[in-house]
Order: C-alpha cells, then structure tokens, then sequence
C-alpha cells in the first residue's frame, strides 16, 4: 500500500515533465474547474514551454470569459486572429479562464515563466472601476497556491503581507456559508492543498490522468452527447459562438445589464444636483484599485502586463442617457489611470465596436473579436518596442 | 463531508502517527482526547463547542451522581438542547406557522437572533449518545469514572460527524483494549475499511450530481430513466452513509478500536423488520432501546404495540432532518412494520398460505421490501407532493 502510494507520487511528479495537451486553443469549458477538471500550473506551463519558442514574443492572455472568447467559437476565436496579425515573431497562447480576475490563472502561468521568457507580454482585462484585490485570487486559488509551494512564483512583500492580513481577520460564518455557495473556495484549504500536492503531486497526477485516460466524476456537462468517464481531451470545445442578432439581448436580462453598468458608474462617480455624472475621488472603489494593482501583481510583471479595458455593448450603452455615458466614459478613463499608476501599460479599446459585435453586455461575438484583436495587435507591438523586443 | 478537506489530511497524519508513537495506552487516550479536542473545534467552531461541553458536563456529573432525578434531568436537557438547536425553526415556521401565524413570525425572528448559523456539529449523535448514557446510568449501569473516557466517549472524532452511534459499556472496553493493544494488523484493516468507504463516497458523491441534475427533470424523461433514477436514489445513499460508516469504523480501527457495525447489506433484505436490522443498526436499536420499550414496547397489547412502533419511527424520521417530508417517511416506515409485524393475523388462513407459498420464492418478498424501501427514498429526499409526483410518473406508461 505504502508502495503504491509512493508510486503514484512519483507519477504525479513525472507527469509535471512533459506536455499532455493536444489541440489545446483555450481552456473551454471541458478543461476548465467549473466541470471538474482542475488543471494545474505545471501542465499549463509544459504547455506553453512545448508550443513557444524562447525567441519568439510570448503573448500570454490571462483574465476573464471576456479574453477567454465566450460568444466565439474554436474557429473564430479572437486570440487566433491576434496570432495571424502578430505574425510568427510572437506566440499567442489564450489561458484565460471563465470568472478568473487579472491575478488568476494565466497571470501565474506568465509570472512563473517571466525568468524563462525574457520577451512576455500578458494581457489581462479590467472591469470598469474593478480591479479585484484578493492576492491568491477569488475562483482559482488553487493555482496561485499550486504555483507557490512547487516554487515557481517569487516571494512578492506586497503580496504575502496582504494575504497574512487576510488570513487574520476572523470570516464571519455568513460570509463563509454564502461564498461557498458560489464555489469561491477558503484561503486555507488551498493553501494546504497547494502543500500537499507539492509534496505528494496528486493533483498533477490525476489531471493528466482526467485529461489522457479516464475521468470519473459525473457533471450535468457531460450528458451532452459524451460519457463522463472519456478523458478531457475527447471534449471538443463545444462553445456554439454568438446566437444570431435578434436572439442576443434578451429581454429578460435587460434591466440586470442596465443595473450593471449602473452600479459601475456609482461606484466611481457622484451626481451632481443637476444630475450629471463626475468623478468622484474619493470613492472607495479607486483606493481598493490602487491597493489591488500594488498588492497582487509583483513590480516585475507590471512593464509587461498589458491591461485591456473596453465598451460595454453599444446596445446598452445607447440606452443610458447622456450622464451617465458621460458617466461610464469617466470610470473608464480613470479605470485606465491608476493602473497606469501602478506602472502597467494599458490599451482602451473603445469607440470602434457596435451592437453586433457583441453576444451580450460584455462578451464579443467573432466580429468584434477580430476588431479587438486588431486594436490589440497596434498595441502589443508598440509594447513590444517599448520594452526593447523589437527595434 | 469533513474527512475529505485537506485540514483533517493533515489532521490525521499527525493525530494518529502521534497516537502509535505514544508509549503507553494512557498517553494514547490523552493523544486521542487532544485529537477529538482539536478536530471538534476546528469543524464545530466556538458556537459548536459550547453545546457540547455545557451538556457533557451536565452528562458527567449527573451520570457520576448516580441521582436518578439528576439523570432524568440530563435526559431532558440534552433532549431540549437538541430540539433548540435543531428544530426551532422547524416548529416556529411548519408548526407555528399553521396555527398561530402571527406568533410564528415573531417567534422565528427571536429565535433566529439566537440560534447560530447550522445546529452544532453531530448535535443529533451526541445528544443521543448522552441520552443513552444517562438513561442506562439512571437503570444502575456503573457510569464511566475516569473523565478522559468519558470525554473520548463524548466526542470520538471518527463517529462524531454521522456515527455509529456509540454505547458506553461497549466502547469503554474496546477504547481501553485498543489503545493498549493497536499492531498493524488493526492499521491495514482500517486503512482497507478507510479506502472501501472513500471509494463508496466518490461513487454516491457521482450518483448525488447526477440525481441533482436529472431529478428535476423527471416528468420530462422517458420511463427507463425513471426508473433508473429511482433505483439510483436507494443506491446513493446506501453508498453516501455506509462509506462514510465504513471510514469511521477504518479511522477508529486504525487506533485499535473497534467500532459496532453499522451496515449490513440492507439491500438483502426480504421483509422490513429485517431491513432496519441492517440499515443504519445502531440508530435502529437506538429507537428500540430509548424511545420504542420505554413507551411500552408490545409489552400492552397489539393496538398499542402499533401506536409505540410508529411514534418510533416518526421519531425517528425526524431526527433525519427537520423537515415533513422526513416525519412521513419515518410513519411509513412505522405502518410498514406494523403491517409486518400484524398482518397475518388479518389475512386469514388462506392469506398466510399464499404469503408463504410467495414467501419461499425468496425474490418476490425481496422485490416487495427493496420497492417499499425505495418509495420510502422518494419521501426522504423530496418534498411530499414532488415525490407523490415523482411516484406516479414511474407508472405513467405513456412516456
């Protein structure tokens, strides 16, 4: 028993050596947490390390569904464009996740690999006055935790200090009971998951396995067509892109979007008696920013780290009045501001998409995923010269 | 499901590597009341540990009093305690709430000021292994003198969470020969028993999605499914509560103590009576030993024979969850037996015969019990309407 147990340790750390994904463009919904299937730093890193030449510019595209390409399909995923306007002087590897913050996921990937790579741009997409200051991340701590105890992220003072603070303020039961309702897991047992998997390597071990051979955990995912029990690597990426026109918007969620950019514009900006919007600085939301930008992301990352923030659909935008798109004019400017306080390279990207190049208020349907990728291709280069990969 | 968070990993590794190492067995029950202790707080919180430590010192002194009085009032307390902490919104919302609504409401918002987030931690075992206690105590049973005992007894941290629900006079002499006498043998057996019930966990873990998914979805599946979902109920939570059963009688062994069983291949069963002597055994003669004779038993005619045997049972179904929908399968589980126990004296010479004749087909009382027990599912997990709804579309032959 002993032996065994010894022997799948020393599996799990094998498997950290090479690389297992195959056609992998994304981490679409069958390769990502919310149906199961946790992968892990190494692999992600095998998987940039076996497909990006050290000569080339690594792009890494880190943040949220917004860069992951919901509302595009495999074939017209925005991240491939930017490759083909790039050219072959860069590499475009998308590893961005559903819900995964800045911080998250792609960002770690990129940080373990900043001392491998010299030439890396990541970019990370930011919400209109958001920028979450959680320093392991809210959906994913596992990985920033799995990054930590295998030694491949630094120390960052920063960064330890704020997690420290947060590890000493008591949770309230409440708060507790409600994030695990919504999936956000405890610091705590991440941690202690990223310990023990760095010692006994079964997370590494039983991804490769979930992905190569044989899964065993039942998801309503699965029902689709596919049995369960396939390996990961047989689930195509089943993302159908954006409905046609007249069955984007629904009605039904019209007042939520609506709320949404509301609640952005608030958070940011007071009214004033005659009911414009302006800037408010003294909001809070902008020191949590400031604290966010300065604790979660190491010095070192921050020349390279591109932040994107763009429009919301014009949809909606055209049906605010005219404060407030004054309003969400003036949160995203000041958004673009202090992360370029912080020291990070920012690119807005606004003005140049309409209602249909978006599938919903946020996500961009395969038109507007090629316009991005061209106002983003301008960027990286101009990045990359900045910082001496060109000349 | 707390034996899968990486904290009691850690927990156990140094809990039970610290208790082999200890040389002697006073120091091991020292270890394991330090281990029970920790794992108590960790998982109970401080809300969680009070409860528990207010009613195991009243259990200790009462049950060390030898007072009958004082015994009795024990019982009461701890039998309070738990209708406090478990059933208050329960009565204030359902019972309340029909009679008195006005009263209801003002009621729940007291009480929801006082009562802490979820009821503390294995409140519905160690209330009724106290109640055990005393009452066996209050009967002239020698209570348990050396307090470090009594403490394992009260807060065993591998049958705390979901049992088995322990007896004193038989734990008491398994703690002391265990720990005086753990070898490897007592750790590859836990260890296998620890593995089987993980293993069992994993699958009902698959089978509870699956059911969560697809249950909601039952008028609209064909009848096949129906029918597969049905059985899969029965099976998940055999498969849920027989692991984790198996991981705290692994755990315990582990230590050198040996645990009562708790599962016995309930599913095998040919009649009811015989499925509640497999299913879930120490909560069963728990019933029988605390609520059902100390009624009255059979021991003052059929009739009240029945009533004991199905306010048992009603009991019993609450003390699952404090909901209705729990109290009715525990009453249809009471008629079953009852209808078991008495129903040949109904059906006349003829009918035993043919219920004999069927009787030897083994298959057939084995279908009826496993159709019974799986009915009774339904009403365990589902409100009562839904699973009425749920119980006529398996016969709903048109889809």
């Amino acid at each position: 028993m002993v032996l065994s147990f010894l022997a799948c340790c020393w599996g799990g750390r094998l498997t950290t050596q090479d690389n297992h994904f195959v056609h992998f463009m994304r981490f679409h919904q069958a390769l990502a947490p919310s149906t199961q299937y946790f992968p892990t730093v190494s692999q992600t890193r095998q998987y940039v390390k076996h497909h990006a030449g050290r000569r080339q510019i690594l792009v890494i595209v880190a943040g949220s569904s917004v860069l992951q390409g919901t509302g595009q399909t495999e074939d017209s995923l925005w991240s491939t464009r930017l490759q083909e306007q790039l050219g072959d002087e860069y590499k475009v590897i998308n590893l961005a996740m559903q819900a995964a913050r800045a911080n998250e996921v792609g960002f770690i990937v990129a940080e373990s690999l900043v001392n491998t790579y010299k030439k890396m741009i990541v970019v990370v997409d930011v919400g209109h006055a958001y920028l979450d200051g959680t320093p392991d991340g809210l959906m994913y701590k596992y990985f920033y935790w799995d990054a930590w105890y295998k030694g491949l992220i630094q120390p960052y003072a920063a960064r330890n200090a704020r997690l420290q603070q947060m590890l000493e303020i008591p949770v309230d039961p409440k708060v507790r009971a409600s994030s695990a309702a919504v999936g956000i897991p405890e610091t705590t047992e991440a941690r202690r998951e990223g310990w023990l998997d760095s010692r006994f390597y079964f997370n590494d071990l039983w991804s490769t396995l979930a992905y190569t051979s044989f899964f065993t955990v039942w998801t309503p995912f699965s029902t689709s067509g596919d049995h369960f029990y396939q390996p990961r690597r047989d689930f195509p990426d089943r993302d159908q892109g954006a409905p046609p026109m007249e069955q984007r918007y629904q009605a039904s969620r019209f007042n939520e979007s609506m709320e949404g950019i509301r609640k952005s514009i608030i958070q940011g900006c007071t009214k004033t008696a005659e009911g414009d919007w302006v800037l408010n600085e003294d909001a809070p939301r902008w020191e949590d920013m400031r604290q966010a930008a300065i604790n979660c992301f190491p010095k070192m990352m921050r020349e390279h780290t591109l932040f994107v923030i763009k429009d919301y659909s014009p949809y909606y935008t055209s049906r605010l009045s005219v404060g407030e798109q004054r309003g969400v004019e003036i949160v995203q400017n000041k958004t673009i501001g202090i992360v370029e306080e912080a020291g990070f390279p920012t690119v807005n990207v606004t003005g140049v998409f309409g209602a249909e190049d978006f599938m919903d208020g946020i996500h961009l349907a395969p038109s507007g995923g090629e316009k991005f990728a061209t106002a983003l291709s301008a960027r990286i280069r101009g990045l990359a010269k900045k910082l001496g990969y060109t000349p | 499901m707390l034996f899968l968070t990486y904290w009691f990993v850690i927990f156990a590794a140094f809990a039970l590597g610290l208790y082999w190492v200890a040389p002697h067995a006073g120091g091991r029950r020292l270890i394991l009341l330090s281990a029970c202790a920790v794992f108590h707080w960790h998982f109970a919180g401080p809300a969680g540990v009070f409860p528990i430590v207010v009613l195991g010192v009243v259990t200790w002194f009462a049950g060390g009093s030898r007072n009958p009085k004082a015994c009795l009032a024990g019982i009461w307390l701890c039998v309070l305690a738990l209708l406090f902490y478990k059933y208050t919104t329960f009565l204030c919302q359902e019972v309340l709430g029909a009679l008195w609504p006005s009263v209801s409401s003002a009621a729940l918002d007291a009480a929801q000021h006082v009562l802490p987030l979820a009821p503390p931690l294995g409140i519905s075992f160690f209330v009724f292994e106290f109640v055990h206690y005393l009452y066996d105590v209050r009967k002239g049973r020698e209570p348990i003198r050396n307090p470090v005992d009594f403490g394992i007894f009260a807060i065993f941290w591998p049958s705390i969470v979901a049992g088995p629900i322990k007896r004193f006079e038989q734990f008491v002499p398994v703690l002391h020969h265990g720990t005086g006498n753990v070898c490897e043998q007592d750790v590859a057996e836990g260890l296998i028993r620890v593995a089987a019930g993980l293993v069992k966990k994993f699958v009902a873990d698959n089978l509870a999605a699956y059911l969560a998914f697809w249950a909601p979805r039952f008028a609209d599946i064909p009848l096949g499914q129906r029918w597969w979902i049905f059985v899969a109920i029965g099976l998940r939570i055999l498969l849920d509560f027989s692991g984790y059963s198996d991981m705290a009688i692994g755990f315990a062994r582990m230590m050198g103590i040996r645990l009562p069983e708790n599962f016995n291949w309930p599913y095998v069963a040919r009649n009811i009576s015989d499925f509640w002597h497999r299913w879930h055994i120490s909560l069963s003669s728990w019933i029988r030993d605390y609520i059902y004779i100390p009624l009255g038993g059979g021991r003052r005619g059929v009739v009240r024979r029945m009533v004991n045997g199905i306010i048992a049972f009603g009991l019993c179904g609450l003390w699952h969850g404090a909901a209705w929908n729990f109290l009715v399968w525990g009453l249809y589980h009471g008629l079953g037996l009852v209808i078991h126990a008495n129903y040949r004296a109904v059906v006349g010479r003829f009918g035993q015969r043919s219920f004999d004749a069927l009787g030897r087909t083994k298959i057939v009382p084995w279908a009826c019990t496993m159709i019974f027990v799986h009915v009774g599912w339904l009403f365990f997990f589902y409100p009562v309407p839904q699973a009425c709804k749920m119980l006529k579309l398996l016969f709903d032959f048109s889809t």
